[in-house]
C-alpha cells in the first residue's frame, strides 16, 4: 500500500515536472515572439523572430543534453561541451572559412565550423581509443586533459588569426565567438532542430546504461553494460550534437553546465527524466537569454553568450556553495 | 462607364516607376524612382543623402548611430551601430531604399536584408575617387542625377585644388595612427592612405600588404617618420595626451625633434563624404604648418 502511494506520488511529480516545463517553454516562446527590437509586425515575426526562436530551441536543447551526458561520461560535474575543446575546433573552422571568403550558410561557414568541431572530436575519439587499448586506469581524466589541451590549441590558432587577420572579417566573426543567433534562417533552424531532436532521442535510448555508469565503470560492467561501446558512441553523438549547436549559434557557455545541475537537483539523477527535462530547460534558458540579449538594450544586441555567462556564472556558484553547505 | 472611370483613376494616380541601379559590386537593384523611406547604414551615407536631398530630410526614416550631420538626422530612428546594425529595426521601418557600405557593415547582415526582399544598394569607398562615384550612384538611386553630377564635379575640383596646394618638392614621411593598443596604422590600400597621397606626403607604411597594418612600435621608430598624425575617436583628452606622450618619449624621432606629433579629432576626415575636403585642408595645414616646402 505504502509502495503504491510512493509510486503514485512519483508519477504525479514526473507529470508536473513535464507539465510545468512545457508550460514555461510555451510562455517564453510567446514572449520571445511578441517583443523585440521593434513593433511586432507579421513580417518581422515570421521572417526574423520565428527562425531565431527555433534555432535557440535547438541549440539550447543540444547544449544542455550534451552537458548532462558529458558530466556522467567524464565523472566530472564541471564538465561541459566546451571543456573538451570541441567549440574551439568549431571556431577554428569558422576562421578557416572566413579566410577562404565563405559566407554564413550551411554550405559555407556553418559547414566549416561543423567540420572543425568534428575534426577536434575525431582527435578526442582517437585518443579515447588509444587510452582504452593501453589500459590506462585513469582514462577519463587523461581524456579530459586532452580536451583542455585541444581547447588551448584552438584558442592559440584563433589568437594568431586575430593578430594577423583582416580587421573587417575579425569584426564580423567576433559576435559569433560570444554566441550569436542573429544569423538564423528558417530552413537552417529547422535542420538544426530536427537533427538535435533525433540525436537527443538516440542519446536518451542509453538512459539506463548511463544510470548504471553513475555507480562506476566496474560496477556498470558487472551488470552487463558494454562501457567502452557506450563511451565511444556517446562521445561521438555528443560531439556531433555540440558541433551542430556551435556551428548554428556560436560559442555559448553555461547552458550545458547550469541546466543539468539545476534539473538534477529538481528531478534526481535518473537519466530517463533528466535528459528530456534538460532538453526542455536548455531550450527555455536559451530562448529566454536570446530574448534578453535583443530586447534589453534595443536596438543594440548583446552577444547571447554574454547573457548566459552573466546569469549562469553567479547561479552556478550559488548551486555549488549550497552543495558544499549540505555536505558539511 | 465605370470601366472608363476606373481607367481614368489609374492613369491619374502618380506611379513610382521601378528603376534598375547597379551597385558598387555589380549587383542590379530594383528601386522605385523616388524612394520615400530611406535607411542609411553608415554616418557617411546619411550625410551624403542629406547633402543630395537638401531640405527634404523627412525621406530619411532610419540611420545608423552617430549619424549627426546635419543635426536634423539625429531625429531619425536609430538602427544601431553601423558595424552591428539591427536587421529587425531596419525591416520594421519598411524602407524602399537601404544604403549600405562594404567598408564596415557586416556582410552577412547586408545579405540578410536582401534575402528579406529589401532593396539594398551597397557602396564602397576605398579611396577619394570612390566618394565621387558613390555620390553619383546614391544620386541615381534617389532620382537626383543632376544634383549628383553637380556635387561630384565640385568635389573633383576641390580635390584638384588640394593636390595643387599641398604639392611639395621634398616629400615628408608621415605615419598615420588609428589605434594605440594594439598599434594600428594606415597602410597604402586604404581610404586614409589615399588621403595622404593626395596631400603629397609619403606614407611610411605604403608598402604594407594590409590596409590597416599593426606594426610593433620599434618598427615605427626604425622608420623614423617626419610627422606622426594620431587620428582619435576618443573624446577623453587625458587618454589622447597619453597616446601622444608615448611618441614624445622617443626624443630621437624626427617628428618629435620638429614638434610634428599631431592629434587629430575630426569626423570630416574619418567619413568618406564631400566634407572630407575640409578635413584634408586642416590636416594639410597641420602637416605643412612648419614646413618650408609648401607651395
Amino acid at each position: 500500500m505504502a509502495s503504491q502511494r510512493i509510486s503514485v506520488k512519483k508519477t504525479n511529480r514526473r507529470f508536473f515536472a513535464y507539465f510545468w516545463s512545457i508550460l514555461i517553454l510555451v510562455l517564453v516562446i510567446l514572449i520571445a515572439l511578441r517583443w523585440g527590437a521593434s513593433v511586432a509586425a507579421w513580417e518581422v515575426v515570421l521572417d526574423l523572430r520565428v527562425p531565431r526562436v527555433l534555432l535557440a530551441l535547438g541549440v539550447g536543447m543540444g547544449l544542455a543534453v550534451g552537458g548532462a551526458v558529458l558530466q556522467v561520461l567524464f565523472s566530472n560535474p564541471l564538465c561541459e561541451p566546451y571543456i573538451l575543446g570541441i567549440s574551439s575546433g568549431s571556431a577554428v573552422g569558422v576562421v578557416i572559412g572566413l579566410s577562404s571568403g565563405l559566407s554564413w550558410n550551411f554550405g559555407g561557414l556553418v559547414g566549416t565550423s561543423f567540420l572543425g568541431a568534428l575534426a577536434f572530436a575525431g582527435v578526442l575519439y582517437w585518443a579515447s581509443h588509444r587510452i582504452h587499448r593501453s589500459g590506462l586506469g585513469k582514462g577519463r581524466s587523461v581524456l579530459l586533459l586532452i580536451g583542455v589541451m585541444l581547447g588551448f590549441l584552438g584558442n592559440s590558432l584563433l589568437a594568431l588569426w586575430l593578430a594577423l587577420g583582416d580587421p573587417t572579417e575579425i569584426q564580423n566573426a567576433s559576435t559569433w565567438f560570444f554566441g550569436d543567433l542573429s544569423r538564423a534562417r528558417l530552413s537552417g533552424a529547422i535542420i538544426v532542430v530536427t537533427l538535435v531532436v533525433v540525436i537527443c532521442a538516440a542519446i536518451c535510448s542509453w538512459s539506463s546504461q548511463l544510470d548504471a555508469l553513475l555507480l562506476g565503470e566496474e560496477e556498470a560492467s558487472a551488470i552487463g553494460v558494454d562501457v567502452q561501446l557506450m563511451q565511444k558512441t556517446l562521445i561521438g553523438l555528443t560531439s556531433i550534437l555540440v558541433g551542430l549547436c556551435v556551428s548554428g549559434g556560436g560559442v555559448i557557455g553555461f547552458v550545458g553546465l547550469l541546466v543539468p545541475h539545476g534539473v538534477r537537483r529538481w528531478v534526481g539523477a535518473s537519466h530517463r527524466d533528466l535528459l528530456p527535462l534538460c532538453a526542455l530547460w536548455g531550450a527555455i534558458a536559451l530562448v529566454f537569454a536570446d530574448w534578453v540579449s535583443r530586447w534589453l538594450w534595443r536596438p543594440y544586441e548583446l552577444p547571447v553568450g554574454v547573457v548566459t555567462a552573466l546569469v549562469g556564472a553567479p547561479c552556478l556558484i550559488g548551486i555549488l556553495l549550497r552543495d558544499v553547505r549540505e555536505v558539511d | 462607364m465605370l470601366f472608363f472611370l476606373a481607367a481614368a483613376l489609374i492613369v491619374s494616380t502618380p506611379v513610382c516607376h521601378a528603376q534598375g541601379v547597379i551597385d558598387a559590386f555589380g549587383v542590379q537593384v530594383e528601386l522605385v524612382s523616388r524612394p520615400r523611406r530611406i535607411v542609411t547604414l553608415a554616418p557617411s551615407l546619411g550625410e551624403m543623402v542629406a547633402e543630395l536631398l537638401g531640405k527634404d530630410l523627412s525621406r530619411i526614416v532610419g540611420v545608423s548611430d552617430r549619424t549627426d550631420f546635419p543635426a536634423k538626422l539625429k531625429q531619425a530612428t536609430s538602427v544601431g551601430p553601423y558595424h552591428r546594425f539591427n536587421v529587425e529595426s531596419v525591416l520594421a521601418l519598411r524602407p524602399d531604399l537601404v544604403l549600405a557600405t562594404a567598408d564596415g557593415n557586416p556582410r552577412d547582415r547586408v545579405l540578410r536584408l536582401r534575402e528579406l526582399g529589401l532593396p539594398v544598394l551597397v557602396t564602397q569607398q576605398t579611396n577619394l575617387s570612390d566618394i565621387e562615384s558613390t555620390l553619383l550612384l546614391v544620386a541615381r538611386s534617389l532620382g537626383l542625377i543632376e544634383r549628383g553630377k553637380q556635387l561630384a564635379q565640385e568635389f573633383r575640383q576641390g580635390i584638384g585644388e588640394i593636390e595643387r596646394k599641398f604639392k611639395s618638392e621634398h616629400s615628408l614621411r608621415v605615419l598615420m595612427q588609428l589605434g594605440d593598443d594594439p598599434l594600428i596604422v594606415v597602410g597604402s590600400d586604404s581610404f586614409l592612405g589615399d588621403c595622404l597621397r593626395r596631400l603629397g606626403v609619403v606614407n611610411v607604411y605604403a608598402g604594407a600588404s594590409q590596409a590597416y597594418p599593426r606594426p610593433a612600435r620599434e618598427d615605427v621608430v626604425s622608420k623614423n617618420p617626419d610627422v606622426v598624425v594620431i587620428l582619435s575617436f576618443d573624446e577623453n583628452l587625458k587618454r589622447n595626451e597619453e597616446i601622444r606622450s608615448k611618441w614624445l618619449a622617443f626624443k630621437g624621432l624626427n617628428a618629435v625633434k620638429t614638434g610634428q606629433v599631431h592629434l587629430v579629432q575630426m569626423d570630416e576626415l574619418l567619413r568618406p563624404t564631400p566634407r572630407i575636403l575640409e578635413g584634408l585642408q586642416t590636416l594639410g595645414k597641420k602637416i605643412y604648418g612648419k614646413s618650408e616646402n609648401l607651395r
